[in-house]
């Protein structure tokens, strides 16, 4: 797989100010990813035929794997017809009669989007042979409302819903490793604490830190089990790690600064977090059940790390952070075994935030121009970015999005 | 020095006492395990620091920190940073010598320290660094004999500047540590 890196040295301009702030080991991907070109065929059957067959071609879109094409050039066909609300599709590659993948998509005719996602994921694993991502979610913070709460919305910004009604501070949502749970920091009872709401579907949420002081930074591990925190219950914000059947604690950090941001690595044995402890906020990395902390990234000022569950390509990071570029925030890439830094935004924005999607290949982020926010995805394979969806605007500024894993 | 640390030894040694006392309450227990004095390399100043746990056990949460009770006396002694730091610097003493008088003169009155950025840097990392300036006020006040369980701290993070304005006149206003009262 062919990915080409354009060095420091190629850019111009703005690229100089970055590497004033923040030296060596600077590279901005723009690659292309090779795509393969498909189509879909107007679909039969059933009224609402046409929508799905719709959703699914953007959804192909969507995954970066593909390139949509009318049928007379496309290498792969997709084929299919809706029967009570379930689609049977089939797909076809150039050439051959028979269907290289068939599949029958669970469907009632009250979610012919589900139904499409659910032909999108077949088709990016078994032809594209990666995970998909259309049946993921996306949770965010708005503040429309007057407050900022937490909404929730399919990955590709339909279907919002908003999941709390707490008239406060609602802030930091991360998903646990199902697509159900979310976890989150709300001042609802005055004092910012940690609640898990175990399914997003029927927000029924648990608080689960409230010590005095700070609970924050919630983030559960790839096994479901354990929860990192930073709390300041013991006279300052260390990171902490929270058995969740019996609430026991193990305290991972001992500083006199702050720590923030915990993440987990996708076996649950590290947890790389910020702190600023030398100075300026940096990442480090701490063995999950405790041990010597490991600075990973040098100078300049460093927060909010992501660490992707699955890793697409030796080629592209498995760490998202928000670092400060010359003025502004940047989202940049870690690749966690060479400690290598990569620019991957540069618009002129603050681009803030980020958390991977579950392919390993998009992130999504905060964009803020003029002190208004939005929410963007990044291909951190091509370096492409795309807004969300500009109907999410309503919703007022939005921010600190999180990807279902 | 010396009778400032024997100040905190005291204080801490109150926290504990007065946190076995507490009954019924598994989560705010704080005997907790801890792997050690780990993750201090690379930060000199902070291996010859006294351990975090010297700065005082937080005392269990008391009163409504939204119902915003802030005399001006209180008000004018708003403690302001530099940026991204939480060290009290020598021009804010003054506010916090007061705080400490203040809190002498009513003893049984419990004070919650709102810590607070401006808007630069990132929401995560200011909650943090707003709870470091509030706990930074809260070490020098329980250093000057202050009773530490009569200390509380909220941050805020960048969330509630005092100042919606974007430059650095504002920046420097909103970054602060605020005192009000939450309980007799």
């Amino acid at each position: 797989m062919k990915h080409r890196m354009w060095s420091v040295l190629v850019l111009c301009g703005v690229a100089g100010v970055v590497m004033a702030a923040t030296p060596a080991r600077i590279v901005i991907s723009k690659g292309a990813a090779p795509k393969i070109n498909i189509a879909v065929e107007p679909f039969g059957g059933d009224a609402n035929a046409q929508q799905i067959a719709a959703v699914l071609a953007t959804d192909l879109v969507r995954s970066d794997w593909f390139n949509y094409v009318p049928a007379a050039n496309a290498e792969v066909i997709v084929r299919g017809t809706v029967t009570g609300g379930a689609l049977n599709g089939a797909v076809f590659s150039r050439g051959h009669s028979a269907p290289v993948l068939q599949k029958v998509c669970a469907g009632d005719g009250s979610n012919p989007r589900s139904v499409a996602h659910q032909m999108a994921d077949e088709i990016v694993r078994n032809i594209a042979g990666k995970p998909g991502i259309a049946q993921t979610r996306i949770a965010c913070v708005a503040n429309g409302t007057g407050s900022k709460e937490i909404y929730v919305m399919d990955y590709d910004g339909a279907n919002v819903k908003r999941l709390t009604n707490d008239h406060t501070l609602t802030v930091r949502p991360r998903f646990g490793p199902n697509r159900r749970t979310l976890v989150y920091t709300s001042y609802r009872s005055g004092w910012p604490d940690v609640y898990i709401m175990p399914d997003v579907a029927a927000p029924a949420p648990r608080r689960v830190a409230y010590y005095p002081g700070l609970n924050t930074g919630g983030a559960i591990s790839p096994d479901g089990r354990r929860l990192a925190v930073i709390l300041s219950k013991d006279g300052n914000p260390e990171l902490y790690v929270m058995d969740l059947a019996s609430s026991a604690l193990t305290r991972l950090s001992r500083t006199r600064q702050a720590e923030s941001s915990p993440c987990w690595s996708p076996d649950g044995s590290q947890i790389c977090f910020v702190s600023d402890r030398a100075g300026q906020p940096q990442l480090y990395m701490v063995p999950a059940s405790g041990g010597e902390a490991r600075r990973v990234t040098f100078g300049g000022y460093k927060t909010e790390p992501d660490w992707a569950s699955w890793s697409v390509s030796a080629e592209v990071p498995d760490i998202c952070f928000s670092a400060r570029a010359g003025r502004q925030f940047q989202v940049f890439g870690l690749k966690s075994r060479t400690g290598e830094e990569m620019l991957l935004t540069q618009d002129g924005a603050d681009n803030e935030d980020p958390c991977w999607a579950p392919d390993g290949r998009h992130i999504v982020y905060a964009r803020t121009v003029s002190h208004r926010s939005s929410l963007y995805i990044l291909d951190a394979f091509t370096g492409r970015t795309i807004e969300l969806n500009p109907n999410l605007r309503v919703l007022g500024d939005c921010t600190a999005p999180a990807w279902s894993r | 020095m010396n009778t400032r640390l024997l100040t905190k030894i005291s204080v801490l040694g109150i926290a504990v006492v007065l946190s076995a006392g507490m009954v019924g309450c598994k989560k705010k227990s704080h005997a907790v395990p801890g792997p050690g004095p780990g993750g201090l390399e690379g930060a000199g100043p902070v291996a010859v620091a006294p351990s975090p746990d010297a700065l005082g056990i937080m005392p269990a949460r008391s009163g409504d920190p939204t119902q915003r009770n802030q005399p001006p006396r209180l008000a004018a002694d708003t403690v302001h940073f530099a940026f991204d730091s939480s060290v009290v610097n020598p021009s804010e003493r003054p506010k916090l010598d007061d705080m400490a008088a203040y809190m002498r003169e009513n003893p049984n009155q419990i004070i919650t320290i709102e810590g607070h950025c401006d808007e630069r840097g990132t929401a995560e990392y200011n909650r943090s660094l707003g709870e470091r300036r509030a706990q930074a006020c809260r070490e020098y006040l329980t250093g000057a004999g202050v009773d530490g369980n009569k200390l509380q701290t909220i941050s805020y993070g960048k969330e509630k500047p005092a100042d919606l304005g974007h430059g650095e006149e504002a920046w420097a206003k909103n970054r602060r540590a605020e005192f009000i009262i939450t309980g007799q």
